[in-house]
Order: structure tokens, then C-alpha cells, then sequence
């Protein structure tokens, strides 16, 4: 196994956590993980993205030039990255947000943003994402994901866990 | 039977002086040190020598003392201070080196209340380059540097540190004193010991300013050095107790 | 061993609580932030000093001080502030203080950009500031290895009695990896009986690096040289990979490394002979192990996120032997496998 992903969107949508959550889910079973962000002042404003390989071997080189799975959560960096999917990449798109979307058999539509404000929790598409990509690929268990969403919003008041834990189960069943 | 009227405090090595004749270093390095012997600390001190004429101060204090890069004296200061909270810690630093290279760690030092000791030489120039103009030559006074006298204009008035280091909230207590006699050396000597025993209970950041005089860069005799502290310095910089006790007085 | 999932800059602040460092002095700069944010909660929290300084200047010299009274103390910073250090940094060669300088390095020169960078090599590895002195120098190319040279770097520290630095860079300052640390680790701590901490039963220390006397600074030099030849003989550090049979031979340190060694694993896979030398320590460098393998490869390239730095270290220790080639990237651009291997 050596699975290369990566994550975009715009700063507040969510992508770094997204990336946190994943390395998180794998630091149980991945016996090798690197987890790069995007950092400093592009956050703000420009596109957010971040990347993680899990592999079974020592990673040599942590800088991905293709990627196996890709989520991408605005039209940005659908436009920016859509070309470093690998042939036989699952590319996931926020269709809510993304208006012009390629004629690409390897995307998936997920109208997460949409989904999620109709479970009342509008900052949790990524996670609705997030649910569609462990239903295409499973790499990481369900388990793992969850546990690794309940440790990222720690302290935080149980409805606020399980509204995105609401997300992550609705992006499985779209999928 | 004789009876020992006066000698050198333990605080104090026998190294022959370095200092021009006149200076006022020596009478500063011997009031801190006759401080240190009365409160018995010396062998709780830590002194930071300054860069400029009083870099070789620990040839003459005979207790631990560092280094600092030009103007870090009170950076280095919180450096040891915080390491070793239980030690007794004083930087002694002169106008260039306090007021122009190192404004900004005097300005952050006194303003978190490190509790440390500062004692400020201004005799208004820079000896040991060569007697450029520093950060407190006053206006008109001629130095290496302004050779026809420190221009206003050009190059903006003397910097008055006491007076400046009094709006900030954190200094326990800030006093200007003088040197230009044996009268104003004792009342030196008592707020050098105001400000070792005020870190010594703990209370935080004590400043003293000290005017003092440089007979070969103020560009006089001895006596005529002691004269122009007396007399224009004092002028520009008074003598006076700035705060006490962590409270501001005289407003 | 447990697992831990950490950025490389919290691997460096996690390396230095564990190596006991008892003072931490920092002042903000990306893409370093997160060190001095977890120093600024860590710290506190074990009953060690933090303190946000005014300016890199003023955390460098704090640094001075805690040094000289004998503790266990570091600062960091990124390129730009690291050029503000150096100040500090020399006095400490001079003075012969231990401290532990982190540079996680971005694009310059000037402000440049906040992107990862190989180019402040030359400042590190070369002295720096000003007059004869070297730094030790440790590239870490992991958030493992952030975490085991920052605490190797105290221990160095203190051995010698000088500044080390940890060289890395904003990729493996950010980037996150799953770290082992040392369960109940005790740091082996050595007596500093030159240390300030008040003259009780002692004469009095001093700590000083202005040597007026006649010769005086030149015999203090010529003692710092020695101990720098002693780290020369006994401190190198490096890493290979698939050497034994190889006939390119890339070095490469830090993130650079990462690269080339992604690059190798597909060259190999082609039937082509490609092997890494990886300097962990830049200075001193592993000079005579290039030599001697420059001797047995067809050629040589270096790769570097910079205009070509540490390729001239690496010439000097070829010698001439076989063809130094170079690969690099500027202004926070990282070199792709693919550059490596069109060049193998």
C-alpha cells in the first residue's frame, strides 16, 4: 500500500483538519504516514490544501507529484489541481460549490455543502466528504475514521461531535 | 594599637584602574561594591559588564560577571535572572550602550518588571570609541561626531531615559543621581542600595541613572567635569527620585 | 513505543523539554510558529522559563545569559531572524557558551517568502557571524529526527561548550509524522563549574570573549580551533542509502534528501545504480567519506533547495575525483524527482 491523497478548498472549509483527522485515523494500523499542509499566508483567502501518503515502507520522498485520492471543496482548486490525479485517481468534488465540473469518469459528485446545511451543521461538508471517501476507498476503517473525528473535536459539547459524526455517516451512505 | 579607619571592600579587586583621571567609573564601581559587602551578597551576584569603557568592570568587582554584546546587558540579565531566580543579578551600562543600541531591551526589560537591577552611567558621550556623540549629548555640546555641536534639527535632542522608563507601568523604582559630589556620591550610594535591596524582596525592575564625569570626552579638566555635571547636565537631566516603592511621585 | 503523531516543529519543542532545556527565549516568524507556541505552553507547564523576547536580538542574548548561568537553553527562529541571531551566535563561539540555535528555514534572500529552504546554509555551516568560529550543524530530514538531534544537540552543546545548530526547513517544520520519544527520558547532565551562579566557596567566574592582552585572543582562537578539529575527528554523522554497488552517487540533506531517495527508489526499479549519501551533520561534513566514494562512482550530483551551496563542500571533497553534477531549486521551490532522475 502507498496511497498519496490530497485535500483542497478554500481557508475555512475545513481541508487541514480534514488531514489531521486522516493521519490521526491511520496512526493505528499505517506503519508509515506524512501529513503537509499549506501554511502561512496563503490560508488566508487563496487556496488550502494539504496532502498525506500512507505507506507501508519508509516514504522517501513526502512531496507528491500525483495523487491516488483527491477532495476537492471549491471550483479553485478543482482548477489547480485536477491534473495531478493519477489515471486511476477517485477524485471527490463539492458539487454544491463547484459549478463547472469536468466530464471526468474518475470524479464523484457529492453535494456536500448542501447536505450538510440540511443537517443544520454547514461547517461540516468536509466531513460529509470525508464519509464518500471512506466508502470508495478503504484504507482506513470507518472505525478508525470516527474515533480520529471524535479525538479532533475533543472538549467540544456532544451534540457538536455527533452533528459531524452526522456528516461523516451521510457522506458514507451517499457513496 | 592601630584601628582601621577605611579599606577596599571584599566586593572590590586591588586591579589598577584603566579609567582616565577624573572618571567617574571608578566611583560607581566602588559605591556598587561597598553595597554588595553591606548586604552580603557578593557571593550571591551576578554583574553584566557593559561594551564601552566599563566592559573591563569585572577586572575590578571581585564576584561572577558576564559579557554582553553591545547594548544586550539587560537581555542577558533576564537571561540569568530568570535561570537563577535566587541570585542577585545587576547589569551597569552606559548611555550608549543603554539608550541608543540597547533601547529596545531596556525599554522591554523595565516593561515586564524583570526583577534585576540597572545602573545607567551618563556622562553624554561614547569614551571608549573616541568620544562620539551618544543618545544624551545635549544640545549644542561638541563630540567626534558633531563637531560643531549636537544640532537639534539634525539630529534630534538628548534622550532622557528615567523620564522615559517612567511611563511604563512595571518599574518599581527610578531615581537620577549625580556624582559631582561628595555630598550627591552618598546619596548615590543610598539609591544604588534602594534598588539592590527593592530585588532583593523581590519587588522587580529598579533603575538608577547615574550622571557622571568624563573629563577627556566632555573635553575638560576633572574639576571642570565635575562642574558640568553640577551645572548644564543637571540642566537637562535633573537629579530626582522619579518612583519609589512601584508608584510614580512628583505628579 | 508509542506512537505520536507531531509536526516537526513540535518534535523539535517536545526534543528540547525532553532533553531538559530549562530556558526558552523566542520571537514569531513562520514557518517556525509552532515551536514557539508549544514552548510557550510547555515550558511553563514543566517549571522552566519562556519568554516571548522583544526581537530575535534580544531571545539570542537572553539565550547568552541563561547559558552563562549554567542552563540548558535554546531559541529558534527562521531565516531572516536567524541573520539577527548571529550577533548572539558569535559571542557564544567567542565566550564559549553552550546553547541550541533552531533555524527552520524559508526563501530568501531579504524577506523572501515563507516557503521551505535549503539556502541558509552557507550561514550555517560557515561561521556566520563574524570571526573564526563554526557552529556544529544538524540537518534533521524527519520529525523523528527533529525530535533526536534537537535532544543529541544539547548533549553536543554542552560537550563542547559552543552554539549547535538544528538546520531544517519549513516542509519538515510543518509537515506531520508518527514519532517515537523517549519514555522517562533523564538527560545525562555534565558539571559546569564555569558557570555564573554567584562565587560561594570559588573565586570568581567570568564569561567574556573581549581578549585585549597581547596574543591573548589569537591563543584563544588557536583553542578554538583545536576543539573544532576534535569535532571534526570525532562528531560526523550521515546516513547512506544503496551505496554499496552504486555508480551515480546523490547527496543530499534534510528535505532534499527525502527527494533523492524517492528518486532512487524509481531509478532502481529501471535497473539503474543510484545510491545517497546523507549528511547529518553539515558541519563538520562528511568530507572524507564523499572522497573516499568519489573515488569509486562515475559521477556525483547534489541536490539542494538552494543556488548550490553544499555543492561546494562537495567538490572540495571530491577533489576533482569524478563529475559533480547539481540539481536545486530557489526561493522555496523544491526539486522534483523527476529533475533528479532526468539528471541520473
Amino acid at each position: 500500500m502507498n496511497k498519496s491523497m490530497l485535500f483542497a478548498g478554500t481557508g475555512g472549509q475545513g481541508v487541514v483538519s480534514l488531514g489531521k483527522i486522516v493521519a490521526t485515523a491511520a496512526l493505528k494500523d499505517v506503519p508509515y504516514i506524512t501529513y503537509y499542509p499549506s501554511y502561512g499566508a496563503e490560508v488566508r483567502g487563496g487556496t488550502a490544501n494539504c496532502q498525506i501518503v500512507l505507506a507501508e515502507k519508509e516514504i522517501a520522498s513526502p512531496v507528491s507529484e500525483v495523487f491516488d485520492i483527491i477532495l476537492l471543496l471549491n471550483q479553485a482548486s478543482l482548477d489547480k489541481f485536477i491534473g495531478q490525479a493519477s489515471p486511476t485517481a477517485t477524485i471527490i468534488v463539492n458539487s454544491t460549490i463547484c459549478s463547472k465540473i469536468p466530464d471526468d469518469p474518475r470524479i464523484i459528485k457529492i453535494d456536500a455543502s448542501k447536505i450538510a446545511i440540511d443537517l443544520n451543521n454547514p461547517r461540516g461538508a468536509n466531513l460529509v466528504m470525508l464519509g464518500a471517501m471512506a466508502k470508495l476507498d478503504t484504507t482506513l476503517s470507518v472505525e478508525n475514521l470516527e474515533l480520529a473525528i471524535k479525538d479532533k473535536f475533543k472538549g467540544k459539547k456532544d451534540a457538536v461531535i455527533a452533528g459531524n459524526l452526522q456528516c461523516f455517516q451521510k457522506g458514507q451512505d451517499l457513496s | 594599637m592601630t584601628k582601621t579607619l577605611y579599606k577596599r571592600p571584599e566586593a572590590l579587586t586591588d586591579a589598577r584602574t584603566h579609567y582616565c583621571p577624573g572618571c567617574g567609573h571608578g566611583i560607581a564601581h566602588k559605591l556598587i561594591a561597598e553595597v554588595i559587602d553591606e548586604l552580603g551578597i557578593r557571593e550571591k551576584t551576578v554583574a553584566i559588564a557593559p561594551v564601552g569603557c566599563a566592559v573591563l568592570a569585572y577586572n575590578y568587582w571581585n564576584f561572577d560577571c558576564s559579557e554582553a554584546a553591545h547594548g544586550r546587558a539587560s537581555a542577558v540579565a533576564t537571561g540569568i535572572k530568570r535561570a537563577l531566580p535566587e541570585k542577585f543579578v545587576f547589569a551597569y551600562q552606559g548611555d550608549g550602550d543603554l539608550a541608543a543600541i540597547g533601547t529596545a531591551e531596556t525599554i522591554h526589560t523595565a516593561n515586564r518588571g524583570e526583577n534585576i537591577c540597572i545602573i545607567f552611567v551618563n556622562n553624554t558621550v561614547y569614551g571608549m570609541t573616541g568620544g562620539q556623540m551618544a543618545p544624551t549629548t545635549m544640545i549644542g555640546q561638541k563630540t567626534a561626531t558633531s563637531p560643531k555641536g549636537r544640532d537639534y534639527h539634525t539630529m534630534g535632542p538628548p534622550i532622557k531615559v528615567c523620564e522615559l522608563l517612567n511611563t511604563l507601568e512595571k518599574p518599581y523604582y527610578i531615581e537620577r543621581v549625580s556624582l559631582d559630589s561628595p555630598a550627591s556620591i552618598r546619596k548615590t550610594k543610598k539609591a544604588i542600595k534602594t534598588a539592590f535591596e527593592a530585588q532583593l524582596a523581590g519587588k522587580g525592575y529598579s533603575f538608577v541613572e547615574i550622571l557622571s564625569p568624563c573629563p577627556t570626552y566632555q573635553h575638560t579638566t576633572p574639576i571642570g567635569a565635575m562642574d558640568f555635571v553640577k551645572g548644564p547636565m543637571q540642566e537637562v537631566f535633573p537629579v530626582k527620585l522619579f518612583r519609589k516603592d512601584g508608584g510614580k511621585i512628583n505628579e | 513505543m508509542k506512537r505520536i503523531l507531531m509536526t516537526g516543529n513540535d518534535g523539535i519543542g517536545k526534543g528540547a523539554v525532553d532533553a531538559g532545556c530549562d530556558c526558552y527565549f523566542g520571537y514569531p516568524i513562520t514557518p517556525q510558529n509552532e515551536l514557539t507556541a508549544y514552548m510557550s505552553l510547555h515550558m511553563p507547564m514543566n517549571d522552566r522559563v519562556f519568554i516571548q523576547a522583544e526581537s530575535e536580538i534580544a531571545a539570542v542574548n537572553m539565550v547568552y545569559g541563561a547559558s552563562a548561568a549554567g542552563k540548558r537553553t535554546m531559541t529558534s527562529s527562521s531565516s531572516p531572524g536567524l541573520s539577527l541571531k548571529l550577533e548572539g551566535i558569535s559571542y557564544m563561539a567567542g565566550s564559549e557558551l553552550p546553547a541550541v540555535i533552531v533555524n527552520v528555514q524559508r526563501g530568501g534572500p531579504g524577506l523572501g517568502n515563507i516557503a521551505p529552504s535549503q539556502a541558509d546554509y552557507f550561514q550555517a555551516v560557515k561561521g556566520g557571524g563574524h570571526g573564526d568560529y563554526n557552529s556544529i550543524v544538524l540537518a534533521p530530514n524527519s520529525v523523528q529526527e527533529m525530535y533526536d538531534l534537537t535532544v543529541l544537540a544539547f548533549d553536543l552543546a554542552d560537550k563542547y561548550r559552543m552554539p549547535v545548530m538544528v538546520l531544517s526547513d519549513g516542509r519538515i517544520g510543518q509537515m506531520m509524522e508518527p514519532m517515537t520519544v523517549k519514555e522517562n527520558y533523564k538527560p545525562t547532565l555534565i558539571d559546569k563549574p564555569w558557570a555564573l551562579n554567584g562565587c560561594k566557596g570559588r573565586k570568581p567566574n567570568k564569561v567574556w570573549s573581549l581578549k585585549l592582552g597581547d596574543g591573548e585572543l589569537e591563543e584563544h582562537n588557536i583553542k578554538l580551533q583545536a576543539k573544532y578539529k576534535e569535532i571534526k575527528n570525532q562528531e560526523v554523522l550521515f546516513d547512506e542509502y544503496m551505496i554499496d554497488d552504486c555508480d551515480t552517487l546523490l547527496v543530499a540533506y534534510g528535505t532534499s534528501a527525502r527527494i533523492a531517495r524517492g528518486a532512487i527508489d524509481i531509478a532502481r526499479k529501471k535497473g539503474q545504480k543510484v545510491g545517497l549519501l546523507r549528511p547529518i551533520t553539515l558541519w563538520p561534513f562528511p568530507k572524507d567519506k564523499i572522497e573516499e566514494l568519489s573515488t569509486k562512482v562515475n559521477k556525483i550530483i547534489t541536490i539542494e533547495m538552494s543556488a548550490g551551496q553544499m555543492l561546494e563542500d562537495v567538490q572540495l571533497a571530491v577533489k576533482g575525483q569524478c563529475p559533480v553534477e547539481f540539481v536545486g531549486r530557489m526561493g522555496g521551490a523544491i526539486p522534483t524527482e523527476q529533475s533528479i532522475i532526468e539528471k541520473i
